[in-house]
């Protein structure tokens, strides 16, 4: 009998000390990392890409033919308005010139040619004249001599027009010899180069050899384009600040400001299947340090919120569960958020219902009091904690801020 | 017949003497068997259906900080209660038969050295009612499954282990799988093995002390080598 009770004690040991022990762990205090309900500006952004080009950019192209004799400057060099940056060769356009002058002068010394003729036409009409006063000659003879002074003086003016016409053919010679020199339109860099020495530059429009000669750009004005999608545009307004990321340098931002959005859809290429619509988005750099080349991809963060400051928490803060709505509908299921408040060292679970967000807070405008103490993380804890569980703050790691005030302080 | 069975499961655990001395003449040991088994698979069918599947995959990929994410996401596609179903299924009945056979094998021979012939049938009897105190942490993982909300670790389903009563090791430690192996059902098998080998081939207690412990201490001894050895 001993013996079975003896037995029996063990069992009920067996039973209840692990039992025990589990129901005085349940006071075990978790660390959290807690946080404050603060007033913060949120700032919430979208996303667009898009490239980076230069505001002022001009392709230079032929305007005559001819073989290009020098090329002056090279990629990357600084040019000044009317810097003369290119020559064709010049022989045809200088012998075409000394075709015209002579001519020209041809045209003068007709002019003479006809001025001395209706002079001595003049005269003719006179002597004429006295003759037929005296009835030495008929009225036929003298009008021939007024008929002759007439055609003088209408060759006069016809060659007097073709000197017009002579000066006007030279200085159309002389222009085109003055395209031989190719100059400067614009103040900036030489961005490329694509004709060499001893190729004919063609005057032409569309793009074939020989038809661009070289790009100038102020690259000191450069400036991003993104394409932003119909769904965001609307929020976009020219004003609006906005970090550029090139793709050359995706940890340091450029700060930027939208300066136009497009009134129209940017037009798919034709035959391309696009994937819905966007609107170019031209952004001014404020001041772009970096080596930033026209054509680099770059990613932009157009900040799209109004800075007033509202009730925040750090986004990892809220956390989202389901649960079935106690509506007329009973299938359907609701989505809640929820913070967990810390208070006298419990934390207890609260719904909140959410506004604005950006990249690291999330306003809240119904639940919570700025203030506050909630727990922020680490997320696998929160997602354990039940109302009721005790916290403690966890030993924060130096915070970033920190640091940084401690470098600058050195 | 089965009724007396039944009342035996009781009185191994509360007069294991004599209830030894008796099984040795008829052990029928099924019932033991069946017990042990259906509720070892059923408690772990339980937890499988109840718990909360995505804590349970974080949990144990937080218990390897090593995993490359092949290895994770392995792990992930195994983690599925089909899966964990049939493995654990699996290792309750296979398992378990594996370790009274091999248990059974061993105690035969160890009669046979200390100079009695017991059928080995018997022997396996011997290992299924030795293992008797483990239905006594049924009601104990129940708990757990009952009060844990679906988040509660294969691990921590059993409350009499060495990490759980004691040393509350985290699942990264080396030493946490072999602590939970450890439990106080092992000590109570160690004992009962004692009494009824003592009861069945009349030895020494100490010639009985060796034979019961010697598995254990092979067993848990190499163990501990390997984690001490290479971690």
């Amino acid at each position: 009998m001993k013996k079975k009770l003896i037995g029996v004690a063990l069992v009920v040991a067996f039973l209840a000390i692990p039992v025990a022990i589990k129901f005085s762990g349940k006071t075990a205090q978790h660390e959290a990392e807690l946080g404050r309900v603060e007033k913060l500006e949120i700032h919430p952004s979208i996303l667009a890409t898009g490239n980076l080009v230069f505001r002022q950019e001009v392709q230079l192209s032929a305007e005559v033919i001819g073989k290009v004799a020098a090329v002056l400057v090279k990629e990357g060099d600084q040019v000044t308005r009317g810097q003369t940056l290119l020559r064709l060769d010049p022989t045809v356009y200088v012998a075409e010139v000394a075709q015209q002058e002579a001519s020209r002068r041809n045209a003068a010394i007709a002019i003479e040619r006809a001025q001395i003729n209706l002079a001595n036409q003049e005269r003719s009409l006179e002597r004429t004249g006295q003759l037929y006063k005296a009835k030495y000659i008929d009225i036929s003879k003298y009008d021939d001599a007024v008929h002759q002074v007439d055609l003088a003086k209408v060759e006069l003016r016809a060659s007097r027009e073709t000197l017009g016409q002579a000066a006007a053919l030279l200085s159309q010679s002389r222009e085109h010899l003055a395209k031989t020199e190719v100059r400067a339109p614009i103040d900036g860099t030489v961005t490329a180069v694509p004709i060499k020495i001893g190729e004919t530059a063609v005057a032409s429009a569309t793009g074939i050899a020989g038809s661009s000669l070289m790009t100038i750009a102020d690259v000191g004005s450069i400036m991003a384009e993104v394409n932003v999608d119909e769904a965001d545009v609307a929020r976009v307004a020219v004003g609006q600040q906005a970090k550029v990321f090139p793709a050359a340098f995706p940890d340091q931002p450029v700060i930027g400001h939208v300066e136009s959005v497009a009134m129209a859809p940017k037009s798919a290429m034709p035959g391309a299947q696009s994937q819905g619509r966007s609107y170019v988005v031209k952004l001014r750099l404020d001041d772009p340090k970096l080596a930033l080349r026209s054509g680099m991809t770059c990613r932009v963060e157009i900040v799209v919120g109004n800075s007033a400051p509202k009730p925040a928490v750090p986004i990892q803060a809220v956390l989202n569960e389901e649960i079935a709505d106690t509506g007329k509908d009973r299938e359907r299921v609701k989505n809640v958020s929820y913070v967990f408040v810390v208070q006298d060292g419990k934390v207890k679970k609260t719904t909140v219902e959410l506004g604005l967000s950006d990249d690291a807070n999330q306003e809240v405008t119904k639940g919570l009091a700025p203030g506050q103490t909630i727990a922020v993380g680490p997320a696998r804890l929160l997602r354990e904690l039940r109302d009721g569980d005790l916290v403690t703050a966890k030993k924060a790691a130096p915070e970033p801020a920190a640091v940084k005030t401690a470098e600058a302080s050195r | 017949m089965a009724t007396q069975a039944l009342f035996d499961i009781g009185n191994v655990i509360l007069e294991p003497t004599p209830t030894f001395a008796r099984l040795k003449t008829k052990t029928h040991a099924w019932l033991p068997l069946i017990v042990l088994i259906v509720l070892t698979v059923g408690i772990l069918f339980w937890w499988i259906a109840t718990v909360d599947f995505t804590w349970l995959t974080e949990h144990m990929l937080a218990a390897q900080p090593k995993a490359t994410p092949e290895t994770r996401a392995a792990l992930q596609r195994f983690l599925t209660p089909t899966t964990m179903m049939l493995s654990s299924g699996f290792g309750a009945v296979v398992g378990q038969l594996g370790i009274f056979a091999l248990s059974a094998a061993y105690y035969m021979v160890a009669a046979k050295v200390l100079g009695t012939q017991v059928a080995y049938g018997k022997w396996f009897g011997f290992s299924v009612w030795t293992s008797i105190p483990r239905l006594l942490t049924v009601p104990l993982s129940a708990l757990q499954i009952m009060t844990s909300h679906g988040r509660v670790a294969m691990e921590d389903l059993n409350m009499v282990s060495l990490n759980y009563l004691a040393l509350h090791l985290p699942p990264t430690s080396p030493w946490a799988a072999m602590a939970g192996a450890i439990d106080l059902t092992v000590v109570w098998s160690i004992v009962l093995t004692v009494i009824g080998f003592k009861a069945w081939t009349g030895r020494s207690t100490a010639a009985c002390v060796t034979v019961a412990l010697l598995p254990s201490v092979v067993v848990y001894g190499l163990w501990a080598a390997k984690i001490a050895l290479m971690g």
